[in-house]
């Protein structure tokens, strides 16, 4: 009888975990099932080659924005704010333009987020294949390569339930 | 005194002016919805800002824009399913313009790739489930014409297990 409910404390326990860290995500980040991430192979203004396959190991944050969207414009300043809060070896910022010209992208993030680097889809395939709910996204991607969570809309990453979740991925 | 006059002249056309729009809000504790209708120069312009080819620009200028912004504010889904929706002019259905008219249209101007993309991502989501919180806005296109129009947009809603269905109306509205 004992052991029952040390089993049923123990299952309980369990339970109320999973409950309580689903619940501590905070507002418009979404758990994903897991499901592995799509290829992402893309280059940057500077011609520099990101590629998803060989970033395994660390935690990545891919954003997809587009100049054209309002949200993209409020919440660029705030991933400039805290991205070098982070090591690049334990979380690595991906940002990846949707479908735009490499004289749009620039005069935008010079206006907006100057010390911010994006990779560019230039035909717009890759977003489409990783089929965000809208634009602005961010993906969370784990060590494995594997979707965890999804950054509803546009958001201030710098506040602080946002930047306590972030630094909880390791 | 003339001036006088001429002010109060133009505040009462801006007054009625306004007046004639109907109120394209809904809102209650459970969802908020708004349409926008886009003029022919605010369309052209953001997609001449694209830089858009003339002729895609003239393709988007023969239809009408309805832009809907919705948010679900109590649900744990509010599902959004453009085939539950309808349109009407004079109580008769108006059809919607669906994504494979567009693709259609595209490919016979040979639109640019990246063109599609964006042109896509600034349509409505054809089918979204709307979490709690969660907003979504984009463009709802159907055959332009002149007369007022009505929307029926029928969601599923989801709390638990529990389903239900809501509708929300507008009527009056015109393309601009």
């Amino acid at each position: 009888m004992k052991k029952f409910f040390l089993f049923l404390f123990v299952i309980l326990s369990a339970v109320s975990f999973a409950v309580m860290a689903q619940s501590d995500l905070p507002k418009g980040i979404m758990k994903l099932d897991g499901h592995e991430a799509p290829s992402l192979r893309l280059k940057n203004l500077d011609e520099e080659l990101f590629d998803i396959n060989a970033a395994k190991g660390r935690w990545l944050f891919v954003h997809f924005w587009a100049a054209w969207c309002g949200p993209c414009r409020r919440e660029m300043p705030t991933i400039e704010k805290i991205i070098r809060q982070f090591d690049p070896k334990v979380l690595q910022f991906v940002l990846v333009n949707t479908a735009e010209t490499e004289e749009t992208v620039f005069g935008f993030l010079g206006g907006v987020a100057p010390d911010l680097q994006t990779y560019m889809d230039l035909d717009g395939l890759v977003t489409e294949r990783w089929q965000p709910r809208g634009l602005p996204a961010t993906f969370l991607v784990d060590p494995q390569g594997r979707l965890r969570y999804l950054a509803l809309g546009g958001r201030d990453w710098s506040s602080e339930p946002y930047l306590k979740f972030l630094r909880s991925l390791k | 005194m003339r001036y006088l006059i001429t002010v109060i002249c133009l505040c009462v056309l801006v007054g009625v002016a306004h007046a004639k729009k109907p109120k394209l809000i809904y809102e209650d504790d459970e969802v908020y919805m708004r349409l926008i209708m886009r003029s022919d120069e605010q369309l052209s312009a953001f997609y001449q800002g694209r830089e858009f080819s003339q002729e895609a620009i003239r393709e988007i200028l023969q239809t009408c824009y309805v832009t809907p912004i919705i948010k679900n504010k109590k649900f744990d889904v509010l599902m959004l399913d453009l085939t539950h929706w309808s349109f009407y002019v004079d109580g008769k259905p108006l059809p919607r313009i669906d994504r494979l008219y567009w693709a259609t249209q595209w490919q016979a101007i040979s639109m640019k790739q990246a063109h599609r993309s964006t042109f896509g991502w600034t349509l409505m989501p054809e089918q979204r489930d709307l979490r709690f919180d969660e907003g979504v806005g984009g463009a709802v296109v159907v055959q332009r014409q002149s007369k007022p129009m009505e929307l029926v947009a029928r969601f599923v809603t989801t709390i638990g297990d529990k389903k239900s269905e809501k509708i929300i109306r507008f009527k009056g509205f015109k393309c601009e």
